[in-house]
């Protein structure tokens, strides 16, 4: 089998071809392909190496306001995404927030019943997508101190990981990383824009 | 990693001249007293003796330096408003407004010294300067005159390039501190700080002078870079990078463009706090699970493990003589301060008022014991509040005015360096020990967990 990088041909017009051949040859093909292509590696895009994610495009934060999680999006899945996602750049991927946040309450890393479900369908989706791996963000809002929110983020993203591993995902395919109040995805200075800071946030980090 | 050379300005020679029979040694500070600003503590010399009355502050007066030769125009004037500015943030002695200084002569001259009419415009201690530009070096002598006693204290020639005038002027000023009454000034100190100001959802390790001046990189990595801590020689820092995508435990060399990662996982590092004799870091780790403090030796071998509990443990940083550490724990619900001992033990709460206490510092003043850190005391956004361990009591430094948090002590004690938002954004600002004197030194971007850096004994010649 000749192992061959999806990314090369993004841009090349040759994208189209790729997917509808792999959508020919189904599933199991594309696992093999995938860690052919070294897809257990933990390493982030070359576009994000040193940066967070850019904040999420605004379809997916308006979403996100007020704290309410789409969980039916799961389901409206269609069946052959996941092949979508193989031909698709992370940055697309990501771009598309298949993953939704979770928030918290201010001051406290506890998941609510709102997140235990965004989280479960977090898991579905990536049982869908055996290969993704993925990184999860613990933001804080801005009322608390620098240095005490740094570890208030990473019980965010660590309750995060907790859940989804009990959930059955092997833990290799999870980091986490905490950063504080420092990357707020809302700048604002009211109840609204410290709820939607208050949040893990999930990026994948390979396919 | 690419550290940026900071092109630190020393000045190359040293010259000194022994005037009127005294041999002075080399500039290298002495151990010295700090005492209550502006009522100096008693001191064994004679002359000293006389000029310190108890109950008045003394007052010292400070002409414009003078010029030998027109070269040294701009730099006498650069010299002495610098010199000025040094010794007013010092809040040690006052200064005779130089309004006054046409009645005592306005042209002094060491030759030519009317002591009786500095002594009518209250002066105690007198500094004559003089700048010359001798080869393009800039040449100063000053010299300090006990008024009283109408004798000459000390004396001292300084010579640089002529592009190091603020090094030189912040020189002079902490040797007038020493020699006039033992102190310690910050005048050649350094802060450090973590600034978005480049952009790119990036934020780096920056450093400036204590005033504010001379603003400049220390990293350019462009991933998150902060909470600096200075090794006590002043030639490294300790910072946290996410440059490969999890915060770790770098090491940057101030003079050196080298650096390197001292701890690099398994998990999160955050806050780490460089011990005062320069030989271990006390840093935060969640590698066994959760925030607890961590101690290792700065060439990376002895890792300890500090706290056990399963609450967030943060922010150490080391007391003066390194045996203990303060720290922060949400152990009882909420985050407080607690102190213990550099090995773990003795562990006990010191923080009962506010809801809310992070970030303590501990001040290295010879005089005053205490701690400082950021408290939510009524209102939502924090303040700097100081515990003093003799009183037991806490004392609020700002009131008010935007969030202020992460305050660092300055190396004498007399000083704090924090952040507030009261402008709107995050700002580095400084003040003095009972609050006064509040003043930002950065406005551009949005600027924290600044660190206020040693005197730099070791880095002149």
């Amino acid at each position: 089998m000749r192992t061959v990088k999806l990314g090369d041909y993004i841009g090349r017009g040759h994208i189209v071809t790729v997917s509808l051949v792999l959508g020919l040859m189904g599933l199991s093909w594309t696992l093999g392909l995938t860690s052919a292509c070294g897809g257990s590696t933990q390493r982030p895009p070359a576009t994000t190496q040193t940066r967070p994610p850019a904040p999420s495009a605004p379809s997916a934060t308006a979403r996100d306001s007020g704290g309410r999680e789409d969980t039916s999006r799961g389901d409206l899945v269609p069946v052959d995404e996941s092949d979508d996602i193989l031909s698709m750049s992370l940055e697309d991927i990501n771009a598309q927030s298949p993953l939704d946040d979770i928030h918290f309450d201010y001051d406290s890393a506890e998941l609510s019943g709102e997140a235990r479900s965004t989280l479960d369908t977090n898991v579905q989706w990536l049982r869908r997508n055996p290969s993704v791996t993925i990184l999860i963000e613990g933001h804080c809002d801005e009322r608390g101190t620098v240095e005490y929110n740094l570890a208030l983020g990473e019980r965010r993203s660590m309750a995060a990981y907790n859940f989804m591993v009990s959930s059955g995902l092997p833990s290799e395919r999870i980091k986490t990383i905490s950063y504080g109040k420092e990357f707020p995805l809302d700048p604002g200075h009211d109840e609204a824009a410290w709820a939607r800071n208050r949040r893990a946030h999930f990026v994948i980090t390979s396919k | 990693m690419r550290v940026t050379r900071l092109g630190f300005i020393a000045l190359q020679s040293f010259a000194i001249l022994g005037f009127s029979g005294q041999a002075l040694s080399a500039q290298q500070a002495q151990p010295a007293q700090e005492a209550q600003p502006a009522t100096p503590s008693p001191q064994d010399t004679d002359w000293y003796v006389q000029v310190a009355r108890p109950g008045r502050p003394v007052y010292m007066a400070l002409p414009t330096f003078a010029l030998r030769g027109s070269a040294a125009a701009e730099s006498a004037q650069v010299l002495s408003s610098v010199v000025w500015s040094d010794l007013e943030y010092a809040s040690i002695y006052r200064l005779v407004p130089r309004h006054l200084y046409k009645i005592a002569g306005e042209n002094v001259s060491p030759n030519s010294i009317d002591y009786y009419q500095w002594e009518s415009i209250g002066t105690d201690i007198l500094v004559v300067g003089t700048a010359e530009i001798q080869e393009n070096r800039l040449v100063s002598e000053v010299r300090l005159y006990a008024v009283q006693s109408q004798q000459m204290v000390f004396g001292k020639r300084y010579e640089g390039p002529a592009s190091g005038v603020r090094t030189m002027a912040h020189r002079i000023s902490d040797d007038i501190l020493l020699q006039a009454g033992n102190y310690r000034g910050v005048a050649r100190t350094w802060i450090a700080f973590s600034t978005d100001r480049r952009g790119g959802q990036s934020k780096e390790i920056y450093v400036m002078d204590y005033d504010g001046e001379n603003q400049r990189p220390l990293t350019a990595n462009r991933s998150l870079n902060l909470t600096p801590t200075w090794s006590p020689d002043g030639q490294a820092l300790g910072y946290i990078s996410y440059r490969n995508n999890r915060p770790d435990l770098y090491i940057a060399f101030i003079n050196e463009a080298r650096g390197e990662a001292l701890v690099a996982g398994p998990g999160m590092t955050f806050t780490p706090s460089w011990s005062p004799d320069g030989r271990r870091i006390a840093f935060t780790s969640t590698r066994d699970g959760n925030s607890e403090i961590y101690v290792i030796n700065t060439d990376g071998s002895g890792l300890r493990r500090l706290t056990n509990h399963p609450s967030i443990d943060t922010a150490p940083c080391w007391s003066p003589n390194g045996r203990e550490i303060a720290f922060t724990s949400d152990r009882a619900g909420a985050p407080q301060i607690y102190v213990m001992d550099s090995d773990g033990l003795n562990l006990r709460r010191i923080s009962y008022e506010g809801s809310y206490n992070d970030s303590p510092t501990w001040s290295s003043s010879r005089s005053f014991s205490e701690i400082a850190w950021a408290s939510r005391i009524e209102r939502g956004p924090f303040d700097i509040v100081v515990y003093n361990f003799e009183t037991q009591q806490v004392r609020q430094l700002t009131t008010g005015r935007g969030s202020n948090e992460s305050p660092t002590w300055s190396p004498n004690g007399l000083h704090l360096v924090f952040t507030s938002t009261r402008t709107g954004s995050s700002q580095v600002f400084t003040m003095n020990r009972d609050g006064s004197n509040q003043r930002p030194l950065t406005s551009q971007g949005n600027n924290t967990t600044p660190k206020w850096g040693p005197a730099p004994e070791s880095v002149e010649p």
